[in-house]
């Protein structure tokens, strides 16, 4: 990717929720500036890589997949989520010790 | 949330992708299984059948229950398993490091303590000190406890390494905790009077050495200009005859010019009777940050020597020598055992200040090493108290300890939240903060967190391999027993 140069992904937001895109751009922070953006039920993603090189590229053509793993662990979230609140509240829970006697 | 028709409930878990079109499924408490990304969209999408073997695996390690009557069960067996997991909390504050002097007899191009000219008297812990320190450390609730002496080098200060250790078995009369005591020395100073002090007290010795000779002389400088080497060498055999060999340990400071002897010098820790070897890359600290650029390689160079003498350490094991790598042992146990492993260094959350606690020679008192490495470097962010102007409690429940605990807690933290390899592995806020100004820190360019999941992918291609000679080897390690003793259980 030629220094300067902007790309944009276009996501559909009634397939990947915001917050599996944010996920995502998150984890390409360190390689690239990221600017999100919703036009008409298109999440539109625009990246600057922060260094010059075909490596950049290479990183973005990971980008969908990484959302799609973001948006697989959000719907898994939905299913086991309250599990998890509810396993951590019981494991730090006061314990009663029954006396044996 | 369970529709009539759902034939079970998918517990809580974190996945990667890890190997050739395999997928690592690893639940709240750590339990694991690997599956093949088709069985994997099954499981997901509750496509499984509850009479096929698949599905009893997976209920077996806690990632499915049945919904009609097996869910709250396994909610209940979750959470002792993880209560289990978690001991290390119940055990607060286990280790208490005693800094009793910043003198040195070395000027090592890489030491973290910042020491100082073996004179200057100045830098020694006071008995006073010393004794206010003890009192603190015998009102931690934890039931056992270690006190280390650290330094400089301690043995500058021995009268106070004595007096507290008479003091410390004497409090103890009265509270009756486990009390182990520990003294990291580089052996330059200890003598036959010192070690039947140490035989006769139970004090274990915890040393340092960087390889053979050329090795370890390049970058341990005494001050006198004798060879460290030569008194290692010397002192250590001394050491071994008094208080037996399984009762001294060396530490192995990796750096860009041993790097790739690592072969060489655990056959050379072998030679000389140790048992174990602790591979560890380079902290950045105190003279290691000043000299980085003569003593310093990449995280990727660390990884590559770490997985090569692991392959050789347990080639080693296979061939008859019982010899441990302690890193890989700390995370196997936490891969292949429900039990709680309270390595300050690597725990959610962050053990600074829950599992251990450093007392600075002048009573200042800090969660961990490193920050107190960090306020010799100027920066005094995590100091907690002092040990003759605050109480127990104003010490281990103030603002920096509750912030260390609220902000390093792996569950919950950018990027650890979904990893994988959450449960094995833990948060250091110090070094976040060093490295990044923030004790949250940034996974994305984290050596800490590049390094910790290397070292899982590659721990846990060997355990998918499942060869039962390796297999036989990390089980060896993890119940401390000899690999024959291992052999004989599985036949």
């Amino acid at each position: 990717m030629p220094d300067n140069m902007m790309t944009s992904i276009c996501l559909s937001s009634l397939v990947y929720e915001r917050q599996a895109i944010v996920n995502a751009s998150h984890k390409f922070s360190e390689a690239f500036h990221i600017h999100i953006d919703l036009e008409n039920d298109q999440y539109k993603i625009t990246f600057k890589a922060k260094a010059k090189g075909e490596e950049s590229i290479d990183k973005l053509q990971m980008f969908t997949n990484e959302v799609l793993e973001q948006q697989v662990r959000l719907d898994l979230n939905k299913q086991f989520g309250n599990l998890r609140d509810l396993i951590y509240q019981k494991a730090f829970s006061v314990v009663e010790v029954v006396n044996a006697r | 949330m369970l529709g009539n028709m759902q034939k079970y409930q998918i517990l809580p878990f974190t996945f990667k992708s890890i190997c050739k079109d395999k997928i690592l499924l690893v639940n709240q408490v750590g339990e694991f299984i690997v599956l093949n990304f088709n069985d994997f969209q099954r499981f997901k999408s509750i496509g499984l059948n509850c009479n096929e073997e698949l599905y009893s695996d997976l209920k077996a390690k806690h990632l499915l229950a049945d919904t009609n009557d097996g869910l709250d069960l396994a909610v209940d067996l979750l959470a002792t398993k993880l209560r289990t997991r978690k001991a290390f909390l119940v055990n607060f504050t286990a280790l208490h490091m005693m800094v009793v002097t910043l003198r040195c007899n070395c000027r090592c191009t890489y030491c973290h303590a910042s020491s100082v000219d073996i004179h200057k008297k100045n830098f020694d812990m006071t008995w006073n000190i010393a004794k206010n320190t003890i009192d603190i450390i015998f009102q931690t609730p934890a039931p056992a406890i270690k006190i280390e002496f650290q330094g400089g080098e301690p043995l500058l200060n021995w009268d106070i390494i004595k007096e507290s250790v008479l003091y410390a078995e004497f409090l103890n009369k009265f509270i009756n905790k486990q009390v182990d005591f520990i003294i990291c020395t580089n052996l330059i100073n200890i003598d036959k009077d010192k070690l039947d002090f140490c035989k006769k007290h139970h004090i274990l010795i915890s040393t340092s050495l960087d390889g053979y000779r050329q090795h370890h002389d390049l970058h341990r400088k005494t001050v006198d200009g004798s060879s460290a080497y030569g008194s290692f060498i010397r002192n250590l055999k001394l050491t071994q005859e008094i208080l037996g060999v399984d009762n001294c340990s060396a530490l192995l400071t990796i750096t860009k010019d041993n790097i790739k002897d690592l072969r060489s010098i655990i056959d050379h820790y072998v030679e000389l009777g140790f048992k174990s070897i602790f591979l560890r890359a380079l902290n950045p600290y105190g003279n290691a940050v000043i000299n980085y650029k003569d003593l310093g390689y990449t995280i990727n160079e660390f990884i590559t020597a770490y997985k090569d003498a692991l392959d050789y350490i347990i080639q080693l094991n296979i061939k008859g020598t019982n010899f441990v790598e302690s890193y890989t042992t700390l995370l196997l146990s936490r891969i292949l055992t429900p039990f709680s492993t309270g390595f300050v260094d690597l725990q959610s959350p962050s053990g600074a200040g829950i599992s251990g606690a450093i007392y600075y020679y002048n009573g200042e008192v800090y969660p961990a090493d490193e920050a107190r490495m960090l306020a010799r470097m100027g920066d005094r962010k995590f100091y907690i108290g002092h040990v003759l102007k605050d109480k127990y409690k104003d010490i281990f429940n103030g603002s920096v300890i509750r912030d260390i605990v609220y902000n390093s807690c792996v569950e919950n933290m950018p990027i650890c939240a979904d990893c994988a390899y959450q449960q094995y592995c833990g948060a250091d806020p110090i070094r976040n903060y060093l490295e990044t100004k923030d004790i949250v820190g940034n996974r994305l360019c984290s050596d800490f967190c590049y390094k910790n999941e290397n070292i899982l992918d590659y721990l846990f291609k060997l355990i998918i391999e499942n060869n039962p000679d390796v297999m036989s080897v990390f089980w060896s390690w993890i119940t401390k027993r000899t690999l024959e003793e291992v052999k004989i259980e599985n036949n």
